[in-house]
Formats: structure tokens, C-alpha cells, sequence
């Protein structure tokens, strides 16, 4: 990861050499949103958008059971509990038993959690780049999931044909 | 008193027919356990006891009730079988009272599961100091939230908004009542609006029970729980009355 960061402070470097310096392209790019992205307000930004991209693709998981099931209250109900108990939200994922710690780490907003927690703590938004890559990764890996069994929910839902039922 | 028995075994039959009510009665007290368990588990048994057992049984009791009230209007309106319990001979308010009354004894069933939930999953059992005190308030709960109900059915045959509503209700009251965390943590002016609502009273009752408390206080807890509740009750007579009127004015009760 090191030597990416690297391959791109070095384009970035040559695009300010090249330049010329009052271009206020350049500094807007790379002089002044840089800075103003690692103040607090906009780091909680950035970390509300993430939560909604990872919050949505899981949610895109979820809708695909709605075609074969007339239970949804009830499976919305238990997943937002569970969300509440294993993403941290009200209390510390290190208290929960270690085989269940990591299924924490495969559900939306865990990080989040954690990058906001941080955040307030005083912990600049560039030591979460890491973890921010991983929740856009499991967001993008539930979008890739949830084509895939929509795909067989369809199929489930024309065969028992249950979309209609309530 | 036969219409009310009748009507609240055909209920509670009725209700665990459901799938989300066997959620509201079996899952939910167990997540309720998890979350408030692992919450106060740095805590002491008193504070444990207090939030984690007793707090969280009387929300998972709270929430029985505030979705069934709501939503047995709704389904009787949605069924048509509204109008039809509306002008039954036996009356309307004895026919809720007995649906009430299945529904809170549900929710007794709901809080003594989250209590065995806690005990079986934290291994800490109850801490308290006056259990015949910690019984009498769990009778009163049970009477209290009867009559709350009936205050909610009153005005959910009214509106047909009873989903949003219900769903508005359930948090605000989980927190200003003190089921889930100390009320020295809201604001005074919330606070005062907080002592009107009988579920403080019910915690303020608890509290006794677990720390202990001499006689007066004690008899000050009961007799504000029991006046409450008696007000209550006469609110909601005095709203069935006045909604009777009111339907049979705007006709609204089949309207979905």
C-alpha cells in the first residue's frame, strides 16, 4: 500500500513542478480541499456518505429476500437489533465473545462506527484511509452479492409465485 | 366480566398467530437482553439489575404494548371488523379492555423471558432488596399499561395514522421514562413532563426495590403509580365516549 501512496505523491509532485504555481487549480486540489477534508465537520461528512453507500448495498441484499418472504417488519426488525448488538453501536465490539467479533467485521457500519468514534476522539480522517477502504470494498462486495441472489430470488418468486402474497 | 376474559383469550390466541408478534414476545426480550446485558455488564449488580434485567424487561413489556394497541385498531379497521365491534351488544370499550389485557399479560410473558434471557446469558441474577415491593409494582405495570393502551386505542380508532404514530411513540417514551438509562441524564424541563407518564413510576418503583427505600417512600411510588393509572382509565373513558360520538358523526371506521 506503501509504495502506491508513494507512486502518487510522486505524479502529484510532478503536476506541481510542472505547473504554475498561482494555477488555482492546482490549489485547489491539492493546497486547500486536502486541509479542509481533515477538519472534523467534513470528516463526519465523508463518514455519513460512507455509512449510507455500505448501509444501502446492504440494504440492496435484504430487498432481494422481501420477493420470496411477506415477513418484512419482522426481518427488518431483527436486522436492525442485530446491527444494534454486533456493530458496536452501543457498546464496544472487544466485549462481545471472539467468535462473534469477527462476524462484526462482515457487516455494514462497524467501521463507520469506528472511524466516527475516532474522529471525535481527535484522530485525523487520514489514519482511517484503511478502513475506509475496507467498508467501501464490503459495500461494493454486497452490490456484486445481492445481483446474484436477485437474480435467483426472481427466479424462487416466479416458480412459488409468492410476490403477491401478504 | 365473561365479554372481557373471552375477548382477551381470543386475543392472545389471535396475537400468537403472528409472526412479528412471536418476534415482539420471544426475539426481541432476547436482543433486549444482548444489547442492555453487554451494556451494563461493567456495572454493579444493583445498576445491572436495575437496567440491564428490569429496565429492558419493562421496554420489551412496553413495546408488546404500544405496537399491539396501535395495530389492532389498524387490523380490525384493515379486516372491516371494526364497525362490526363497534356496535357489538357486549360494548366496545369492554371488548378493548379485554384485548388489552391479553396483550399486557403477553407482556408479563415478554418480561419474564427477558429476565430469564438476562440470567441465563450474564449469569447474574436478580439483586433486589424488597421482592414483595419489586411484585406489587410488576401487578401495578401490568394494570398501568392496561390503561395506557386503552388511552392509545382511544385515539388510534380515530386516526388512521396508527403506524406512523406507533412507531413515533416507542423510542421517545423508552427514553424519558428511564427504562434504559438514569432520568438524572435528561433535562429538568423533560424531566418534570416525565413524572406525568406512569412508566417512570413503574422504574421509580423498581429503584425502591433494588436499592431499598424506608415506608414512605415506598407509599409515595404506589399511590402516584395507582392514582395515575386511575387517571388513566378515566381519560380513557371519557375518549371512548367522546371518539363513539365521534365515529358515528364523521363515519370513518371503515376507512383504510
Amino acid at each position: 500500500m506503501e509504495r502506491v501512496f508513494r507512486f502518487y505523491r510522486r505524479i502529484i509532485f510532478s503536476y506541481k513542478q510542472s505547473s504554475i504555481m498561482s494555477d488555482w487549480k492546482t490549489y485547489m486540489l491539492f493546497d486547500l480541499i486536502p486541509p479542509i477534508l481533515q477538519t472534523l465537520f467534513f470528516s463526519m461528512v465523508a463518514v455519513l456518505f460512507l455509512s449510507s453507500f455500505v448501509a444501502m448495498s446492504f440494504g440492496y441484499v435484504f430487498s432481494c429476500f422481501i420477493l420470496i418472504t411477506s415477513e418484512t417488519n419482522l426481518v427488518l426488525n431483527l436486522v436492525g437489533r442485530l446491527l444494534l448488538i454486533f456493530t458496536g453501536a452501543n457498546f464496544p465490539i472487544s466485549k462481545l465473545p471472539s467468535f462473534l467479533q469477527w462476524f462484526s467485521n462482515l457487516l455494514p457500519l462497524t467501521r463507520s462506527i469506528q472511524i466516527a468514534q475516532g474522529l471525535v476522539e481527535g484522530t485525523k480522517f487520514s489514519k482511517y484511509y484503511g478502513l475506509v477502504y475496507e467498508e467501501l470494498l464490503l459495500g461494493c462486495s454486497f452490490i456484486v452479492i445481492a445481483i446474484f441472489i436477485l437474480k435467483i430470488m426472481e427466479r424462487k418468486s416466479r416458480t412459488t409465485g409468492k410476490m403477491e402474497v401478504t | 366480566m365473561t365479554v372481557i376474559i373471552a375477548s382477551a383469550i381470543v386475543h392472545m390466541k389471535q396475537a400468537i398467530a403472528r409472526s412479528m408478534f412471536r418476534y415482539c414476545l420471544f426475539l426481541n426480550p432476547l436482543c433486549n437482553a444482548i444489547l442492555l446485558g453487554l451494556m451494563y455488564s461493567q456495572k454493579s449488580n444493583l445498576e445491572f439489575t436495575l437496567y440491564a434485567v428490569l429496565g429492558t424487561s419493562l421496554s420489551s413489556f412496553w413495546t408488546i404494548i404500544c405496537f399491539s394497541s396501535a395495530a389492532d385498531i389498524n387490523r380490525e379497521r384493515y379486516l372491516g371488523t371494526l364497525p362490526i365491534l363497534f356496535t357489538s351488544p357486549s360494548g366496545f370499550k369492554k371488548i378493548m379492555f379485554g384485548k388489552l389485557l391479553g396483550n399486557s399479560l403477553w407482556g408479563l410473558v415478554a418480561f419474564l423471558l427477558n429476565v430469564f434471557f438476562v440470567s441465563l446469558l450474564f449469569h447474574r441474577f436478580l439483586a433486589v432488596k424488597s421482592i414483595i415491593l419489586l411484585i406489587m409494582v410488576i401487578i401495578l405495570a401490568v394494570l398501568t399499561f392496561v390503561s395506557v393502551g386503552m388511552v392509545m386505542c382511544s385515539v388510534f380508532t380515530l386516526s388512521r395514522s396508527a403506524g406512523l404514530l406507533m412507531n413515533f411513540i416507542e423510542y421517545p417514551l423508552l427514553l424519558i421514562t428511564g427504562m434504559v438509562f438514569s432520568l438524572d441524564y435528561i433535562p429538568l424541563y423533560i424531566k418534570w413532563f416525565s413524572y406525568f407518564l406512569s412508566p417512570t413510576w413503574v422504574m421509580e418503583g423498581f429503584k425502591l426495590a433494588v436499592y431499598g427505600g424506608d415506608l414512605k417512600e415506598m407509599a409515595i411510588v404506589i399511590s402516584t403509580l395507582c392514582t395515575l393509572t386511575a387517571i388513566n382509565f378515566m381519560i380513557a373513558y371519557v375518549a371512548f365516549i367522546r371518539v363513539e360520538d365521534k365515529c358515528r358523526i364523521d363515519a370513518t371506521l371503515e376507512m383504510y
